[in-house]
């Protein structure tokens, strides 16, 4: 087949500028300076001086108590939300690919949550989830369970959040999911059904296989983006990430730490650690991925 | 391909480009800012050209920001200088921040902005806000009336490292204690003025209501003010944690007592009180003057009255202030032209009787249309607000973990009241992770 | 046996239906009714008289007229220019076998992982201050030309297309450039539209960018809009409700007329070339 050769590879250098300048000029230069500005202890964010160069600021951050439960409760929110929103996802977009009246109108409905607001749809769910006029425990009460103080127990609040979360990124995940299952080539349905092939098994063996690269992709970007949660802690409880602080993610903790306790040096140091946290797990997900997805 | 490679090579390249950047960084010299003027009782004050325009930078968004335009207004249409003020709203306080830690390296800078004190304090790094002793103890352009302005709010505006003024006292509120009056009638329930009387009328409330009666909307006010009133201390101007005490304890330890006894409660899902205090879930609770827009309902009448003491009087100072950022000699007069125009008595007044906040004067109090309006009762906080000595109010002291240590003591009331920990745990807790 | 699976989807897809479409009607129902209705027990499901007059309210705080058009030309301007880089970006990982690609894609999928919170410093210096793009529309398009994001997923569609028919085009003597264009965009087409509404919502939505470039009214967007509803002592949620409501209702619209296209993926009616 085709050897990489360097005209290929300049080729697709030119190709690949238009996004690596914006890329470069956005994203990994700003990412430079932040890691630059975590070495120093003291830094002059208006003037970029600074002084006592070191690992102070990371020392100080691994030792930071916030720090470690924000890192708790992210780790948390992401073993849960990934898995069962990607799990939901794909039953949904399974069942809207089924050959029934009105798939459309669902699919619209479905979708629908993509184009929200979070600032606006977070005080939406604040409200659901209120003891005393939310809706949700009133329908819990229908099942017979007591009241929960979602937003003001500590034991609730990251359970809230996590529900808020699962919630906020179905729309995107059944849509790809929806879409990579309508881009797999109609003829292996076809000799499926023709084999008569229970449904289970074209599931598993037809369209997972085939849709693995879109299940890979989304299990990346969703694992990244709960690491990442940010907005969805803001919109469910504004200035005050839970009580105790038992809602509060590693962004959170950087963007405080920034802009709140003014401390962009040991919010960069945070958000390098963040960075390399997430890094390792990827290329550990990456290099799995590599035996089992099929392209 | 190898991923162990890629990620050395990464963590390579990270540290190079990091090493590279500093390069870049350090030719990166500030612009020399202007030396300071000297204190010269006969300085020669530039004359203002008409036509000169200033940025104001804000967060009052809705009702406030309203009335922020009519004062604004107000001035453009009445200044001597031909002055025009154009004031942006730039989001909410912690957007407004991040905006201006953001010009202050190099971009667009207002001429005046909206900040608590904190947050200036950052700012003085820039070099690029002006120091206002020079202006406001100049016999030709200064404040005759100086003393006039509230004690407090003074005393808090020059709370700065070098002990000098930064900013001037803006929009200001404190808290009061609000209550709905319709049920204490119905049921002879007396005003609590002091912390036993609190307790006493919130068990009593609490039992016809079935539910805790008493709220109080800033743990971190809570807090602070109720170690004070206590007889504690909070923190200093340098930075000493003093809140590691008996007396704290014991204020902590007499609202968790209220919590588990089902009398007190936090404000917690609702954010504020004044969301249960409308729907009758509670009937009165500590909260910001400045909130006194989102209560009403028509189902009861409701007033305010001074917060409950302990032992000693003692009521936090709430709102932000303003501040000067350093233009050319012309700017900088006009700003502090338009500084005073805010201050004056019958401009805080007006600002005041159509915002949430407080006159920042005491003659402003007096004013007839301001008695006239105080009177009318149309909003019972704007009469109590003014009823506190000038002595009573504290204030945060402003130095670099400030804002990490109400974060820390905020936190501590959370854990007492959700039962995580217990009051000695978590105060010990909260002084000792500041570190 | 077959008819109970049916049933047993409707109800499934229905009640799934209700959990992602309630926070929808608690928000709409919530800007019909007045401050107290809204936490009010019991449960206001429906106000009556319903407060259309928090729409006529809430669009007097912000001159929303002047807020809408310029998102729109943000949003147009950086899906655009998204698409275009995407689309060159995703043919070059999908087609073009070129040196130090997985380690070009590992590095451009680890800028993913950056809190986009910690860049908007040094992004503010970069376009306020080195380009002096300060208060223009240009200044909220520039930063969000190209999206790793979204060039992840182009890819995974353009993967979709049968690699055969590139091979094929080889032999033929058919150019890169004339290959992407003919067959490679028009097959990808629904993949292109969902990504550009994806990345329309997004920019619709964008709120601390936008706001810390623009000073005047004239170069604001929707975003901003909401933010004149919250205070430091409480928030007008009828009002923000409302306009929250008015802010995603453009994109309703414009979601309900591209809705065809997102879900066909590539290629639902076979291969075009």
């Amino acid at each position: 087949m085709f050897e990489p050769r360097w005209k290929t590879t300049l080729k697709a250098l030119l190709y690949l500028s238009p996004a690596l300048i914006v890329i470069a000029v956005f994203v990994i230069y700003p990412m430079f300076r932040s890691v630059w500005i975590s070495f120093f202890k003291d830094y002059n964010i208006f003037k970029h001086t600074g002084s006592g160069f070191g690992l102070d600021n990371y020392k100080w951050v691994l030792n930071d108590g916030r720090f470690i439960l924000a890192l708790k409760n992210t780790t948390i929110y992401t073993i849960v939300v990934v898995p069962v929103s990607v799990v939901i996802a794909l039953f949904t977009a399974v069942l809207l690919n089924s050959k029934m009246k009105g798939m459309k109108l669902f699919e619209t409905l479905y979708f629908l949550p993509y184009i929200t607001n979070l600032i606006a749809i977070g005080l939406a769910f604040k409200f659901i989830f209120n003891s005393t006029y939310g809706i949700l425990n009133r329908i819990l009460g229908l099942f017979g369970i007591d009241t929960i103080m979602w937003l003001n127990d500590p034991k609730y609040s990251l359970p809230a959040l996590i529900i808020f979360g699962i919630w906020s990124g179905l729309a995107f995940k059944i849509v790809v999911f929806l879409a990579g299952i309508q881009g797999i080539n109609k003829q292996y349905y076809q000799a499926a059904k023709i084999d008569n092939t229970s449904r289970w098994r074209t599931f598993t063996k037809i369209t997972m296989p085939m849709l693995s690269p879109m299940i890979f992709y989304i299990g990346i970007i969703s694992f990244i983006g709960a690491l990442k949660t940010y907005v969805e802690v803001v919109g469910l409880y504004g200035n005050n990430p839970g009580p105790a602080d038992t809602a509060m993610t590693i962004v959170y903790y950087v963007y405080d730490l920034f802009y709140g306790a003014n401390e962009p040096p040991r919010a960069a140091a945070a958000s390098v650690i963040l960075f390399l946290i997430i890094l390792v797990f990827t290329f550990i997900q990456l290099r799995a991925s590599k035996k089992r997805v099929q392209y | 391909m190898k991923m162990k490679k890629i990620l050395a090579l990464l963590l390579a390249v990270l540290m190079v480009a990091s090493f590279a950047a500093c390069k870049t960084d350090t030719s990166e010299e500030p612009e020399s800012s202007k030396p300071a003027e000297s204190m010269d009782p006969l300085k020669e004050w530039p004359s203002i050209p008409a036509g000169t325009v200033l940025q104001f930078w804000h967060a009052m968004g809705g009702a406030n920001g309203a009335a922020l335009d009519l004062v604004v207004a107000k001035f453009n249409e009445e200044n001597e200088f031909g002055i025009t003020v154009e004031a942006t709203f730039q989001g909410g306080y912690t957007d407004l921040h991040t905006k201006l830690v953001s010009a202050l390296q190099g971009g667009d800078i207002p001429h005046i902005a909206q900040a608590y004190a904190n947050n200036i304090m950052v700012y003085l790094d820039s070099d690029s806000i002006v120091q206002l002793d020079e202006y406001i103890f100049d016999p030709q352009v200064g404040i005759e009336d100086w003393e006039d302005i509230i004690q407090g709010y003074r005393e808090e505006n020059s709370n700065y490292p070098d002990g000098k003024f930064y900013s001037l006292p803006f929009n200001k509120s404190t808290e009061v204690l609000y209550y709905n009056e319709t049920f204490f009638n119905a049921n002879n329930l007396t005003v609590p003025t002091t912390w036993e009387e609190l307790k006493d009328v919130s068990m009593e409330a609490s039992e016809i209501l079935g539910k805790p009666a008493f709220g109080y909307d800033s743990l971190s006010n809570l807090f602070i003010t109720w170690t004070q009133q206590a007889g504690g201390q909070y923190t200093n101007n340098n930075g000493d944690v003093l809140f590691n005490s008996p007396e704290a304890r014991e204020a902590l330890q007499f609202f968790i007592d209220g919590v588990e006894g089902g009398y007190f409660r936090t404000a917690g899902e609702d954010n504020y009180c004044s969301g249960p205090f409308n729907d009758e879930n509670l009937v009165m609770f500590i909260g910001s003057t400045s909130g006194s827009a989102y209560i009403g309902s028509d189902t009861f009448e409701w007033n305010a009255a001074m917060v409950p003491f302990g032992k000693v009087e003692k009521v936090i100072q709430q709102g932000s202030n303003m501040f000067m950022l350093k233009s050319d000699e012309v700017g900088q007069l006009a700003t502090f032209e338009f500084m005073k125009f805010l201050m004056a008595p019958e401009n805080t007044a007006l600002w005041a009787m159509n915002s949430g906040y407080l006159p920042v004067r005491d003659s402003a109090r007096e004013l007839p249309e301001y008695v006239e309006f105080v009177e009318s009762g149309v909003n019972p906080t704007k009469d109590i607000g003014t009823m506190y000595d000038g002595a009573w109010y504290i204030y945060d002291p402003v130095f670099k973990e400030s804002y990490s240590i109400r974060m820390a003591v905020e936190k501590a009331v959370e854990e007492a009241a959700t039962g995580l920990k217990t009051v000695d745990e978590a105060i010990t807790d909260a002084a000792a992770s500041i570190n | 046996m077959k008819n109970v699976y049916k049933i047993i989807t409707y109800i499934l897809l229905a009640a799934g239906a209700v959990i992602m479409l309630f926070p929808f009607f608690w928000m709409i129902t919530g800007s019909l009714k007045t401050y107290n209705q809204i936490t009010a027990t019991p449960i206001v499901w429906w106000p009556v008289p319903a407060q259309w007059n928090n729409y006529t309210t809430a669009l007097e705080y912000a001159p929303f007229d002047i807020y809408f058009i310029n998102t729109v030309i943000v949003s147009v301007g950086t899906t655009v220019s998204v698409l275009i880089t995407s689309i060159f970006a995703a043919f070059a990982f999908s087609r073009l076998k070129f040196r130090g690609r997985d380690t070009i894609f590992s590095i451009l999928l680890s800028t993913l992982m950056i809190p986009s919170q910690i860049l908007i410093i040094t992004n503010y210096v970069t376009v306020a201050v080195r380009m002096q793009l300060m208060d223009t529309l240009l200044a909220l398009i520039i930063p969000f030309t190209a999206s790793i994001f979204y060039i992840y997923l182009l890819r995974e569609f353009f993967n979709q297309i049968p690699e055969q028919l590139y091979l094929a085009a080889k032999v033929d003597g058919t150019s890169d450039w004339r290959y992407l264009w003919k067959i490679m965009v028009p097959n990808a087409k629904n993949a292109l539209i969902t990504i550009g509404l994806f990345n329309f919502i997004a920019s619709w939505n964008a709120y601390i960018w936008p706001l810390l470039l623009t000073n005047s009214e004239s170069k604001r967007v929707l975003s901003i809009g909401l933010k004149y509803f919250s205070g430091e002592a409480g928030t007008d949620y009828e009002l923000l409700m409302a306009a929250g409501t008015i802010v995603i209702a453009p994109l309703l619209v414009i979601y309900l007329f591209f809705r065809r296209y997102i879900v066909e993926g590539v290629a639902r009616s076979g291969i075009k070339g």
